[in-house]
């Protein structure tokens, strides 16, 4: 069974190391902050395993959602190690977990017994049971309790409290199911922590799934995912994040899904958050954006990848649609080492995304699979080196100067 | 002064003692290909859902890239500015490009033919443009593929009377401007298209006057439209024994199995056909026995590989099941099913070659049709086609 090791702890943030991983080979460890690969059906997203393996600090944890998973699970049980051997990730720690922060959750559709999870076939309200009996298929390494994370800024009190009671009592039965679950005996059970934005539902949450045996803790349900997670500001919640990770013990692992833009991550780190998602990168992927945020406290950016960043309406990364690519042989970044930049250049694919050519998410999701773990890689060296701070002011300067992050860019974690 | 370099050479490995096959080294500027020879189709300067560099792990020598849609987007100038089409799309072997004049003819609603080229209006801004035989040739010369070709005057396969003799003899007289237009002679080879619709006095008629122009290679063009296999190979067969041997022979737009192996008996060098990679994307995959719809229910818990005898990175990972529930909702999936089915084609060509410099390809032959179709059932064209040349697919007696 994994466990965690907590190596460092300044200010908040902390750095860590999963071990005893028993799917990898014994001397492999893997060290938080991580994020994990998301997967859609088991697999990278228009990345073939070959090309994936290439990438540098590629993280060995697969983030495998329940609705892309469509009766999956039927076949994987066949298999004495699930998910893993019917996907071929054999090299990859399988986190299941029950919404896919890629997609919008609709709100109000879950009930008294039943969480709504939207995969290729529409809406399946999936019970408890159901949701067990589909994991022991899996068998994943790590995975989460079904959870009512239906849950947002405007959600009210009561559909909060709901969301919160709810929560324990799947995990109670979860747990009470996984206890007894021969498959599931080496997998780790994640409780999740709901209360959207009330501190007391919150905090309650969070001390109640404390006191059960969980492995990790997942924090969830601030927005509904999908687009709608790429306007959450962890900044807005911090004060909130500080004081329920108060209650849960510091030796095992917290995980926050959703959670976008490099500002987004650094402050979550900060609040004492260890393992995130790739649902940033896979957006950007989506829509034709390259990630070009510098993270490199050695090397300064080039004034023209500047240039580009500030006058990009989305922060952090450039949009190759762009019509001034068209003729712009320069790589997709300039200094980047991935397999894209040392051969392709922002010509090549502005031209592949004109075309609709498979070809453009395929260097598009290298791209910024390679950026986003380096950034990681950037954020453990960087606690390990104990400059963090400068890291963060770095990140913090290539936000767009709106309004709001004038204020807040004065305001450190 | 020396002679203008030649940019082909090709050198007969061995020849099949029956048949018309033959297997050959053809050294193009960047890369020395084995022939017979299958060219995957990369139209837009990618082939879809594959890198170059996977490309290259299967052992493809060589693709294509389409003139017309390449000429619009990016456009010449760009991918000449940026060093060729090569730099541009990072494939380091060989490149052949068509001329633009069969995608005017299919994709262009409103095409005229006139003898100084093809008019038509543009798709994207409606102006009235013009494709002569000079601008296609300009345009390769741009893009730099190792093979171009000739603008030739395409009709429908199927079309009869005084339309298909004017398009030969006017397919004459477009190579005789594309050879004067041609720029780069010691960089890029130019290939004459053999026309003449399904009329065996035009082909020969065709072919003899194209034999007189002095380019490195020929294609014989105009029959992957929807003419019968019966005229097919009647017409294949018919120029290549006009063609000559000491010249790359392609025939155009062929690419099922069955086919291949037919036209390669024939004496058929080079073919490139669409169909692998776009039956990819549908959920296809190609074995030897013919095509498995991953989509299908029955593959929900097969637990074998597409074939278990390939060595692509889709068998060696993954199950029909798990391609079952991916296939055509994860895009991902299409670059897996497209690798294997190249594969596919390049261990099928791989297999002829060996087979040919064993000189055991009627024997080849015989077995691939027998696993193809296990109830015997030829087509009756194959069966004719391979009669003509030595090899008796219902003869049991001959082994």
């Amino acid at each position: 069974m994994m466990r965690f090791i907590l190596s460092k702890v300044t200010g908040g943030a902390r750095l860590g190391l999963l071990t005893e991983l028993q799917s990898l080979s014994s001397s492999t460890t893997i060290e938080t902050p991580m994020c994990m690969v998301y997967t859609r059906g088991g697999i990278a997203p228009f990345v073939t395993k070959d090309l994936l393996a290439k990438i540098a600090n590629l993280p060995k944890v697969a983030h495998v959602p329940l609705n892309t998973l469509t009766r999956h699970h039927e076949t994987a049980a066949k298999f004495e190690n699930g998910l893993k051997d019917f996907a071929a990730m054999h090299d990859f720690i399988v986190y299941s977990c029950v919404q896919d922060s890629t997609e919008q959750m609709p709100v109000f559709q879950n009930d008294k017994t039943t969480i709504a999870v939207w995969g290729r076939a529409g809406k399946q309200k999936v019970t408890v049971d159901e949701y067990m009996r589909i994991q022991e298929s899996v068998k994943p390494d790590w995975y989460q309790a079904l959870c009512d994370s239906d849950a947002n800024k405007d959600s009210s009190k009561k559909r909060l409290r709901k969301g919160v009671e709810r929560t324990l009592n799947y995990l109670d039965e979860c747990l009470e199911k996984h206890n007894k679950s021969e498959r599931l005996k080496a997998s780790a059970l994640f409780g999740v922590l709901e209360g959207g934005f009330q501190r007391q539902d919150r905090v309650f949450s969070a001390k109640e799934t404390a006191k059960r045996p969980v492995a990790g803790f997942c924090i969830e349900g601030f927005d509904n995912f999908g687009p709608s997670a790429e306007h959450f500001q962890v900044s807005d919640i911090k004060h909130l994040i500080k004081d329920l990770v108060m209650e849960l013990p510091a030796d095992k692992p917290r995980m926050m899904p959703g959670v976008m833009t490099p500002d987004n991550v650094l402050e979550a780190v900060n609040a004492g958050i260890d393992i995130f998602d790739t649902a940033y990168p896979y957006f950007a992927t989506s829509r034709g954006c390259a990630l070009v945020f510098n993270y490199s406290l050695e090397n300064e950016s080039s004034e023209e990848n500047k240039m580009s960043i500030k006058e990009s309406p989305k922060p952090f990364q450039i949009d190759l649609n762009d019509d001034r690519y068209t003729g712009d042989f320069s790589p997709v970044l300039e200094g980047c080492t991935c397999y894209v930049c040392q051969r392709y250049t922002k010509a090549y694919v502005h031209h592949l995304l004109v075309t609709t050519e498979l070809l453009a998410s395929i260097l598009l999701m290298i791209h910024n699979f390679h950026h986003y773990f380096g950034f990681f890689e950037e954020i453990r060296q960087s606690l390990k080196a104990e400059r963090l701070d400068r890291l963060y002011t770095k990140i913090h300067a290539q936000r767009p100067k709106t309004e709001s992050s004038v204020t807040k860019d004065n305001d450190l974690g | 002064m020396t002679a203008a370099r030649s940019a082909l050479s090709l050198k007969i490995v061995s020849e099949c003692s029956v048949t018309k096959a033959r297997c050959c080294k053809m050294t193009l500027p960047h890369h020395t290909v084995d022939t017979p020879v299958f060219m995957p189709v990369g139209t837009q300067g990618t082939l879809k859902g594959i890198t170059p560099e996977q490309l290259e792990e299967l052992d493809c020598q060589i693709m294509l890239g389409n003139t017309y849609h390449l000429g619009h987007r990016p456009g010449p100038k760009l991918i000449n500015e940026i060093g060729g089409l090569h730099n541009f799309m990072q494939w380091k072997r060989c490149l052949l490009t068509d001329s633009g004049g069969f995608q005017m003819v299919s994709l262009v609603k409103l095409s005229e033919m006139t003898e100084e080229g093809v008019k038509f209006v543009s798709p994207h801004d409606n102006s009235v443009m013009m494709l002569t035989p000079e601008k296609s040739i300009e345009i390769q010369n741009d893009i730099g593929a190792d093979i171009i070709m000739q603008l030739d005057d395409v009709v429908s396969s199927t079309t009869t009377g005084s339309r298909v003799v004017e398009a030969m003899h006017r397919s004459v007289r477009w190579l005789d401007r594309c050879i004067k237009a041609h720029k780069r002679p010691d960089k890029q080879n130019l290939f004459g298209i053999v026309q003449g619709g399904l009329d065996a006095e035009l082909r020969t008629e065709c072919a003899k006057e194209m034999v007189k122009r002095d380019v490195p290679g020929f294609a014989i063009g105009g029959l992957s439209g929807g003419e019968e296999k019966y005229h097919l190979w009647r017409m294949v067969t018919l120029s290549t024994d006009i063609l000559p041997k000491h010249k790359p022979r392609y025939l155009m737009g062929v690419g099922f199995a069955v086919d291949l192996v037919v036209c390669v008996a024939l004496g058929c060098d080079m073919f490139d056909c669409v169909y692998p990679t776009r039956t990819a994307r549908f959920g296809r995959a190609l074995v030897r026995s013919g095509q498995l719809q991953l989509k299908n229910q029955r593959y929900v818990a097969d637990m074998r590989p597409i074939d278990a005898d390939c060595k692509c990175l889709t068998c060696r990972n993954y199950t029909r099941a798990f391609l079952h529930s991916i296939v055509t909702h994860e895009s991902v999936s299409c670059s897996l099913v497209s690798l294997h089915n190249i594969a596919f084609q390049m261990k099928l060509m791989s297999d002829i070659r060996q087979s040919i410099r064993e000189d055991r390809f009627p024997q080849f032959i015989r077995d691939f049709f027998l696993e193809m179709y296990p109830t015997k059932k030829y087509p009756e064209w194959a069966v004719d086609a391979l009669d003509s040349v030595g090899v008796h697919l219902n003869d049991e007696f001959i082994q």
